[in-house]
Formats: C-alpha cells, structure tokens, sequence
C-alpha cells in the first residue's frame, strides 16, 4: 500500500467482489483465475483488499478482547435505567459533606473546642450506653435498657395486713358476758315494747268491744264470730303472741329469696 | 441444562417453553459480538452499548416472532444492524453524526495487549486508531455493509435481506467500502504488512 493507488479500469469489479469474499461457484472462481492472470488492476486491487481485511480484522479482534461484559440483567432492564440515582446519592453526600466542612471551619476557635468536647461526651454517653445495655425477655414481653438512669433501690411498696388485736381469756370473757347482757338487755327491751303494745291492743279492744256488742246483739247468741270478737283476756293474749310469732317467723319464700 | 454444544436455536425453544435462564445463555453468546457489530456500525462505545442492551430487549420482546426460519445468529443481527440504522438516522437528524470530528473519542479504549513492549502497544494503538477512524468515516451505507461483511462475515444475501436491498446493491457498496478504506488508510499511513 505504499505505492500510489492506481485506479482499477476492470469493468469487473462485481466478479471480484465475489472472488475475493469467497461467494462465487467454482465456474465464476475459474474464470476469474484466468480473467487475473492477465488483469494487473485487479490483482494489484485484491492485494490491497485483503490488507484492509487484515486491518479492519485486527481492529475487530481488539474490540471484542477490550468489550464491556454485558450481564443478562443489564441487557433486559429499561435502558433508561442506569446507575444516574446512584451518581446523584453520591453526589448529593458529597455536598453535604463539603458544606458541613466549610461550616466548621467558619466557626471560632472557642466553638469549635465545644463541638469537639461535646461530641466526645456524647460519644462516651453512647459508648456506656452500648455497654451497659441488657436485654432482657421474660413473661412481660422484650425489655431493654441502656441503664443511663441510676436505678434507685427503692423496695416495692408491701401490703401490711392489719394485725389482729390478741385479746386474753379473761378480755374474752368480758366480751362475752358483755354481748349476753346486751342480749338480755335487747330482749327485755322487746318484751316491754310487747308488753306495752299488747296493752294499747287490749285497751282498744275494750274501748271497742261495748259498741260492738251492741251493733252485734240481733246475732243469735254463741255464734263462732261472737265467740271470737270477745274471747277471754287470757286468750286473746295467747293468740296475739301467736301472730306476733308468725310475723316474725321467715317466710319459706324469702329465704329461698335470699338463697338465689 | 445448557452446554456448550447445544445449538441456540434448542436454547431459544427453551426460552420459549418458559426457561427463564435460556435467554440469558444467547446474550452471553452473543453479546460481545453484537457489541462489536454495533461499534464498528456506529464508532462510540457508549453507542454501541446501548443498541447492543437494545438489541436483546428488543429480541427478547420478540422472541415468540422467531419462526425458527432463519438462524439465531441472523435474526440477532438484522435486530443489531436495525437499532444501529436507527441510531444513525436519530444521529442525523440531529446533526450528530460528524464522526471524523470525533477524533478522539473511544479510540483510546482498544488498546493493544500488554504482553508486547511499550513502543509495539503505541504503534498497535495507533494503527487501531485510524482503523478506527478509517471506517467510521464512512458513509452510514458502505459502513453498514463492511461491518456485517466483515465482522460478522454474513453472506451477501444476508445483507441485502437484512437491509432490504439488492444484492447487487450489497456488491457495489462493499467494494466502494473496501476502495475508500484502502484510500483512507494509505491517508493515514497505514501499512497492510504491519497490521
């Protein structure tokens, strides 16, 4: 290729064409054969061909030993999916970093050592809190702790049961004949409230028992009601103490009342 | 299982009955080479990167397309050759595609390999360099064909079916590629015994 290229007047440069990349039949590569053994353009034209293909051959090779390796998943994710987001997370950091950078150093000598101290006390206050953290799980749940706080040992408030006075048996039986002499006191009290009661009762049975003899007189006489409006005073008294027993007597009603 | 003897045309039937790691196998088939299509097509690696990721989304959306009527090899490159056709016709619109311009751009990416000396790896770079350069300068249709031609070593009827040209179109265009670099790298010094 160092002589000056000399312009191929062939006019079959169709036919070399085919020769040269090797497409034409065995009838066209004869009569080529022969069509080159006396045509110099072409012959001088296929030597420089097959330098450009050594050429252009290398420069290939080199492509394909230097390629990026493609992977799969890079081949099928959207092409405008690139790593751009990652580039701008990083760039992003920089900045602040910068920024963060040229504000320290804006600030005085004395500010700046009170940053640094109080970064290293927060640096130690994080240091024992890392240390002296406990987990711990139990039938609460997770519990954690930095114990930062200091644990004051104050015992958990206790439930004291009231104490029982210890009374003697002499106190006991002060009791005792104390409690029988207000029962008695108790029932002596209900017999005269009886008594009186039972009183007014018969005063006002007799206050009325006249006017009613008299309304009742047309009745014969001995007839059951007379007989029980104006029974004798014993029996009468008998048998308001029966009611006032009854009365008192519970009901099988109530206490079944009471038991539900 | 996938080895290395299965066809990728058995892979591809795989992928159609639901393997989902069967595609994945043709992309690491075939990546490298479409990347090496796409940059030779279109000359910036950040280019060729993209239609090649392009390229086996596109193929992947489509896989229930493939008839099985062609090879695996041509159907990913007709889908290769289009995405860099479209690129190039986006490139133009938008008065993009002064590639002699882009001098520098990429070349500096292929060097030669470190086993040889210092001075060999400079000369290896710049020979690749105005290789580089040398086809890239081609108009969009010559470099089109040289490519496939040359990098993919399709047939001329591949060609033309994958851009839908004549054949005979196919064969002029390759020998004005060939012309021109013959040209071009006489230009740049290029000597064929050293390359």
């Amino acid at each position: 290729m160092n002589e000056t290229t000399k312009t191929n007047n062939c006019e079959r440069v169709g036919e070399l064409i085919a020769y040269f990349y090797g497409e034409a039949n065995s009838t066209e590569r004869e009569n080529f054969n022969a069509h080159l053994a006396s045509c110099s353009d072409c012959r001088d034209e296929l030597a420089a061909f097959a330098g450009v293909r050594e050429a252009v051959g290398h420069w290939r090779a080199e492509i394909l030993k230097t390629a990026p390796a493609l992977s799969f998943a890079n081949a099928l994710a959207p092409p405008q999916v690139k790593a751009e987001p990652v580039a701008a997370a990083a760039v992003s950091q920089r900045s602040a970093l910068t920024t963060l950078r040229e504000f320290f150093t804006l600030l005085p000598m004395w500010l700046r050592a009170g940053a640094v101290a109080a970064t290293l006390a927060l640096c130690a206050l994080a240091a024992l809190a890392v240390l002296n953290a406990e987990a711990r799980w139990d039938n609460g749940g997770l519990a954690f702790s930095t114990r930062l706080r200091s644990e004051t040992k104050t015992a958990p408030p206790q439930i004291v049961a009231p104490t029982e006075k210890v009374y003697s048996q002499a106190e006991l039986d002060n009791l005792v004949a104390e409690r029988d002499a207000a029962l008695r006191e108790l029932e002596d009290t209900r017999a005269q409230l009886d008594d009186s009661r039972e009183a007014n009762l018969i005063a006002a049975i007799g206050t009325l028992e006249p006017a009613l003899v008299s309304s009742t007189s047309s009745t014969p006489k001995g007839s059951r009601r007379e007989r029980r409006i104006a029974p004798s005073p014993n029996a009468r008294q008998k048998r308001l103490r029966d009611e006032r027993y009854e009365e008192d007597m519970p009901r099988l009603y109530d206490l079944l009342n009471e038991a539900n | 299982m996938v080895t290395a003897g299965t066809s990728d045309e058995q892979i591809v039937e795989r992928a159609l009955a639901g393997d989902v790691d069967a595609f994945g196998e043709i992309v690491c088939r075939w990546e490298r080479r479409i990347f090496a299509l796409a940059y030779g097509i279109l000359g910036r690696e950040e280019d060729a990167r993209d239609a090649t990721q392009e390229t086996f989304i596109a193929a992947f959306r489509n896989l229930r397309g493939f008839r099985g009527e062609a090879k695996v090899s041509s159907w990913l490159h007709r889908i290769a050759v289009n995405q860099c056709i479209t690129r190039q016709r986006r490139a133009r619109v938008r008065a993009e595609n002064s590639l002699e311009a882009e001098t520098e751009i990429g070349g500096e990416k292929f060097a030669a390999p470190a086993a040889a000396s210092p001075a060999r790896q400079a000369e290896g770079r710049e020979r690749t360099e105005a290789v580089r350069r040398a086809v890239t300068g081609l108009p969009p249709e010559l470099r089109e064909v040289i490519v496939m031609k040359e990098f993919e070593d399709l047939t001329f009827q591949e060609i033309a079916d994958t851009l839908d040209v004549p054949l005979s179109t196919v064969k002029s265009r390759l020998y004005t590629a060939l012309k021109q670099l013959r040209l071009r790298l006489e230009k740049y010094g290029v000597e064929a015994a050293h390359v």
